[in-house]
């Protein structure tokens, strides 16, 4: 009856990898290396290590010229084996992200050991600094940075970065990726901006709140705060303003875009903003008890982002990318044939678009 | 020689023979018994007593007749056949012979050393009837007929063994039972013969297997009249053996063994629930240890981050691999099981002290064991409890080991490749020719709808007739 | 024990006629056939599935006329019946060898997602091993513990079809789908050819249903079953197209496995690995339906024992996997096996049910005469 049982044993067991046994790799960090090197790229690892009284991440450097490569730099360096199942966090340098990241994620698609939930990052200056710093909470680099992506792009800014997301947008033709742009202040790490790419290639940045306009414009989202400007000249019968200007919170807020083609010649778009979120804190003293307040701030909201959506798209049309996605709006509406990134780039700077936006406030607070 | 000096031979060396003799009527009578072993009332009363005051004068001419008439006990044959004197008077009967006849009388006086009715202790549950079986098959029988009086209800009993005599009941419904299953099982028995001693109704279970090559037990046993009522109704036959307080049902599917005999009188909801429960618990029970080994020596792929760093941790201490370590925390397990069992119910919870708290806590702390392993260990233990039956629990039990050690050496593939071959082999077992791991409804369609899961009582066919009540349903309630 | 035994039931529930069809039609393609379709009719790639899958149907109402004129015999029989004793032999050995290729390229390809997946270092030789140790083990059964089998591996893989649920939720299908029809409809009939070779195997009623119990009620499990695993087949394909951009789906070569990627639940992730695991019950539901057709041919045909006919089948697929050492061989062997599939599902049938109604009607003719 064990005969099938004796015949695995005997034939012997396959490699065999204890998870204490195994340097688990949770970040790696691709920067270009010096110039006078012979080498392409440095590559660092970081890595869990069961130590003595708690398990924390080391981080590893070698250079090579592919990216796997290095590994057999690496193994010299370590003790334990080094595995790559686990990656959570890619990080490439800056340098390395203008010059193309494709051949480095290529790598990881091939590799069936390698989830497609990696988050991709794009470090100021090296990756290799990023993974070598010391966050504030002391907890592990890898883990910290796998967790502050993770949390803002449930939550924040920072539109889905995973490897899936990336190659995703990268093989369309009409949409580009963006990754979220980390930087080390201090003893601090933080998402200072998103990175935008053009195919592969970091060619600019978006700060915090054209990103949150990008996110918002790609389909339903959910954001924990967003702060926004009014201009009070038309609010002025409402209340009395004691400063300039007027600022109000929404949080809690749920964003919804519907995007339509509505000419194809030029092309033009008209793009639907629903905006829900509960006015949290306003700047200075309104009585919200009217309701005819309330929709005067929501107008007033609705105008502001609209032409901040204007000025967003202006931009990413100079620089002719698509984070959005609206060729792959124009390709699933129009019937073209080989429609191509590049045809699809030169129309992107000919677009028009029109926002429509809608701000509600779903409640003001508990007091009035 | 006669009947009187050839039983002296026989029980020459039996300190019981006991043989008293009056003289009546000029004639010696002879009463012959084993002590102890028949009724001491019985044997006064239906006997002796009658003996003494026996008439002398009404009667001309003593003769075995005239006495069967005279003796008031329920049971009494003429009988001159040694071989079944013997083995009547082994059995507690008495033997009245009058000298110089040539048959003498078998009277029944056996004493019945019986318990009284029980509680079912291994297959306890909250619903339903709750008495036992006994070793009496009499009283066992009874028990049957209680439930189902129905002349439908057949029990044919055939005798088994050289030495032990043990009578084997075959109970079922007639036309609900297959004809062909009830001979072959008769022809099985008959055929079981020369066996020596037939003490338990398992031992007799066993002996009919279809397959003896298998962990899995193919005949379902238990100590509750209202299962073995409920088996019947559902076209299976019932094996009673003299001494045992085990009934056992075949064919069987290995669904059956893993209901609860409450799981039909709860709500149909709650009890579908409950058969869910079970089966999941029983999955976890044999592949939990294996998956954890598998994951944490092949897949460190498909374990979560946040589970990952606490898995390395727990793990790091120990200087084993982790099938070692497995292993050895399952033997251990087995050991306390096995003790618990064995030792006095007094002793038990020490035991479950020493088990639970000085060998868990110090091996951990030793870095023996991780304490991950030992909350998974002790988890498929606690599911493997959730069998009422403890022949399927013990094989369950057993299977465990098998796949841990394929999961030690080939992770998750290993572990398939166990599962893939108990499929195929539970695919292959019969039970008297019934697929073992085929749904009985799969096969015949009135045979049994609850073989999987439960049905709703009223939605069942055969119930349909008598007791469904259709309200119409134009609109909601007032 | 006695000598006397029951006969065990050897005639199934027409319902396992549905079971062996999900078998022979889910094996290894199901793993990996997005990218061929995709190929040809590109974002219509669904279209083309449908389209296939509706051939499909129409062979198989075909497949089962051609039965039911037969009294429900299998192939092998209806050969020799058709074309006499040599020629029919002749014909039942083609179609052996048919599937021993078929079973061939299933378990060398699932050796290969093994190799690439999990244990890249074990030999070939001692997986297939393992599947012929179980093939065995199972086959000495017979038809029926292959029919419990394979319903018991079905169910156990089944609810793995339920975790489409997280890749369809990251789905774009109004971008991904829209607009519809764009491909020619050359480009879909060619991408239906290329499903073709994915979902054949549904002539598997022609060896089956003669140990059915009701015959006449095989037909309907039969194109339930086809239903479902067309919808299966479809369902994935949509997925695959709304969760993959244009490219991306060409660039991958396991389109199925890699939708599990994102799956994760608190206790486990990367659900990949679970798929490809169990996906060995699916693949040894698959063999055993596959051995067993060929050990009853060449039963058939040279009058062997099944036992070594299942032998030296073994060994000579041992060998041809054996020699099958790199992935491109692989993908040479696959595409032709391919074209096989289609040859035999879908034209074949056709054939023989022309013949069979010249070849009758001649007969009766002759008869009235």
């Amino acid at each position: 009856m064990y005969t099938l049982l004796i015949l695995m044993v005997v034939t012997g067991c396959a490699e065999s990898k204890i998870i204490d046994k195994l340097g688990i790799l949770v970040a790696v960090g691709y920067d270009l290396t010096e110039e006078d090197s012979n080498d392409r790229i440095r590559t660092t690892v970081l890595s869990y290590k069961p130590g003595a009284t708690s398990t924390s991440t080391v981080p590893t450097s070698a250079s090579n010229n592919t990216s796997k490569g290095v590994r057999e730099k690496l193994s010299l360096r370590t003790s334990t084996k080094e595995v790559i199942g686990q990656l959570r966090v890619a990080a490439y340098g800056e340098p390395l992200a203008r010059e193309g990241i494709i051949t480095l994620t290529d790598t990881f698609q091939r590799d069936s050991e390698i989830g497609t939930s990696v988050y991709l990052v794009v470090a100021k200056d090296s990756a290799e600094q990023l993974l070598n710093a010391k966050n504030k909470q002391q907890a592990g680099t890898g883990d910290y940075l796998y967790e502050l992506v993770k949390k803002n792009i449930e939550s924040g800014i920072v539109p889905s970065p995973t490897l899936h997301n990336f190659l995703n947008a990268y093989y369309r033709a009409g949409k580009d990726p963006v990754l979220p742009y980390i930087e080390v202040r201090g003893d601090e790490i933080l998402i200072s901006k998103l990175a935008l790419m053009k195919d592969d290639r970091m060619i600019g940045s978006l700060n915090l709140s054209e990103s949150f306009l990008v996110k918002a414009m790609m389909g339903s989202n959910h954001f924990l705060t967003h702060e926004i400007e009014l201009n009070t000249d038309r609010l002025r019968k409402y209340y009395e303003p004691t400063f300039d200007k007027l600022y109000v919170t929404l949080s809690h807020i749920v964003t919804k875009s519907r995007i339509k083609l509505i000419n194809k010649d030029t092309p033009e778009f008209h793009i639907q903003i629903q905006m829900k979120g509960e006015m949290e804190e306003i700047s200075d003293l309104v009585n919200l008890e009217k309701a005819e307040v309330i929709h005067a701030l929501q107008r007033e909201a609705a105008e502001t982002l609209k032409s901040e959506f204007e000025d967003v798209m202006k931009k990413l049309q100079t620089k002719q990318v698509d984070p959005v996605g609206f060729g792959s709006h124009y390709r699933s509406s129009v019937r073209v044939k080989d429609f191509t990134a590049k045809k699809w780039r030169e129309m992107l700077k000919e677009a028009k678009f029109e926002f429509d936006v809608k701000v509600t406030f779903v409640n003001v607070g508990i007091t009035s | 020689m006669s009947i009187l000096n050839r039983l002296h031979d026989v029980f020459a060396e039996n300190c019981q023979w006991t043989c008293r003799f009056f003289s009546i009527h000029g004639s010696t009578v002879h009463v012959m018994f084993l002590n102890n072993v028949a009724d001491d009332e019985l044997l006064s009363e239906g006997i002796l007593r009658p003996l003494q005051k026996l008439d002398v004068h009404a009667v001309e001419q003593l003769t075995p007749d005239l006495l069967l008439g005279q003796l008031p006990l329920k049971k009494g044959e003429l009988s001159h056949d040694l071989d079944q004197i013997c083995h009547k008077l082994m059995l507690g009967w008495s033997y009245v012979w009058i000298q110089d006849c040539s048959e003498g009388l078998l009277m029944c006086t056996a004493a019945h050393h019986e318990r009284t009715l029980s509680k079912a202790e291994i297959e306890s549950d909250e619903y339903g009837p709750q008495v036992a079986f006994v070793e009496e098959l009499s009283t066992n029988l009874a028990l049957l007929y209680k439930l189902l009086p129905d002349s439908k209800l057949c029990v044919s009993s055939l005798e088994m063994g050289n030495v032990s005599k043990t009578v084997v009941n075959i109970v079922y419904l007639k036309e609900y039972a297959n004809e062909d299953q009830v001979a072959l099982l008769r022809s099985r028995i008959s055929s079981l013969q020369h066996i020596n001693g037939m003490l338990d109704s398992l031992k007799l279970a066993q002996l009919l297997d279809d397959n003896v090559a298998t962990l899995f037990p193919t005949m379902l046993h238990t100590e509750r009249p209202d299962r073995v009522c409920q088996g019947l109704l559902a076209n299976k036959i019932a094996l009673f053996v003299d001494g045992s307080p085990f009934a056992v049902l075949c064919p069987v599917t290995i669904y059956e063994f893993f209901h609860a005999g409450s799981d039909m009188y709860q709500r149909w909801i709650v009890g579908v629930l409950l058969r869910l429960l079970r089966m999941s618990a029983i999955i976890a029970s044999v592949f939990v240890t294996s998956i954890y080994v598998a994951a944490i020596t092949f897949h460190y792929q498909v374990i979560p981050p946040e589970l990952l760093k606490t898995l390395i941790e727990s793990h790091s201490k120990v200087p084993f691999p982790p099938i070692l370590e497995a292993l050895m925390l399952e033997v251990m397990i087995e050991l306390l099981r096995e003790s618990s069992i064995r030792m006095p119910s007094k002793v038990g919870q020490t035991m479950g002290v020493v088990g639970g708290i000085v060998i868990g806590q110090a091996a951990v702390e030793a870095g023996f064991v991780s304490n991950i392993l030992l909350m998974i260990v002790a988890l498929g233990t606690l599911s493997s409890f959730v069998v009422s039956n403890f022949a399927m629990g013990n094989s369950l039990q057993i299977i465990r080991f098998p796949l841990i050690v394929l999961a030690g050496t080939w992770g998750g593939i290993g572990i398939v490749v166990g599962a893939s071959f108990i499929i195929i082999h539970l695919a292959r077992q019969t039970s008297l020719g019934v697929p073992y791991l085929q749904p009985m409804n799969m096969l015949d369609s009135k045979t049994d709808e609850h073989s999987v899961l439960r049905m709703i009582w009223k939605l069942m066919k055969r119930e349909k007739s008598s007791y469904r009540i259709r309200k119409p349903k134009e609109d909601f309630a007032e | 024990m006695s000598n006397k035994e029951v006969e065990s039931p050897t005639l199934l529930h027409p319902m396992f006629t549905m079971v062996f069809m999900f078998v022979t039609q889910i094996s290894i393609g199901m793993l990996a056939f997005q990218k061929y379709v995709y190929r040809e009719s590109e974002h219509d790639a669904w279209i083309s599935v449908v389209v296939a899958g509706l051939f499909a149907h129409v062979i198989l109402f075909l497949i089962m006329k051609t039965l039911k004129r037969y009294q429900y015999q299998d192939l092998f029989h209806i050969h020799v019946r058709l074309f006499g004793k040599w020629f029919g032999g002749a014909c039942n050995l083609i179609i052996i060898c048919y599937w021993f290729s078929v079973s061939v390229y299933i378990l060398r390809n699932y050796i290969e997602v093994l190799h690439i997946w999990i244990f890249a270092e074990v030999p070939v030789w001692v997986f297939t091993a393992l599947f012929f140790a179980l093939i065995i083990y199972a086959l000495s059964g017979g038809l029926r513990v292959i029919g419990i089998v394979s319903l018991v591996n079905l169910l156990l893989v089944g609810w793995m079809a339920v975790l489409l649920y997280l890749p369809i939720r990251q789905a774009e299908w109004k971008l991904q789908l829209l607009p519809l029809m764009e491909a020619s409809l050359g480009q879909i009939m060619m991408g239906s050819l290329a499903m073709g070779a994915t979902l054949g195997g549904f002539e598997v009623v022609y060896y089956v249903s003669h140990r059915m119990k009701q015959p006449h009620r095989i037909s309907t499990y039969a194109q339930l079953g086809l239903l479902f695993v067309n919808l299966l087949y479809v369902i994935v394909m949509l997925v695959s197209i709304g969760y993959y951009s244009e490219h991306q789906i060409l660039n991958n070569s396991w389109g199925t496995l890699s939708l599990f990627k994102i799956v994760q639940f608190a206790f486990l992730e990367r659900l990949e690995f679970v798929l490809i695991m169990l996906w060995l019950l699916i693949i040894v539901a698959n063999l055993l339906v596959n051995y067993w057709i060929m050990t009853q041919g060449l039963h058939r045909v040279f009058n062997v024992k099944r036992k070594y006919a299942c032998i030296v089948i073994m060994l000579m697929a041992l060998v041809c996997n054996m020699l099958l050492k790199t992935g491109d061989q692989l993908a040479v062997v696959s595409g032709l096996v391919g074209k096989f599939s289609i040859l035999f599902s879908f034209a074949y049938p056709v054939v023989i049910y022309i013949v069979a109604h010249i070849v009758e009607c001649v007969r009766s003719r002759a008869k009235e005469a």
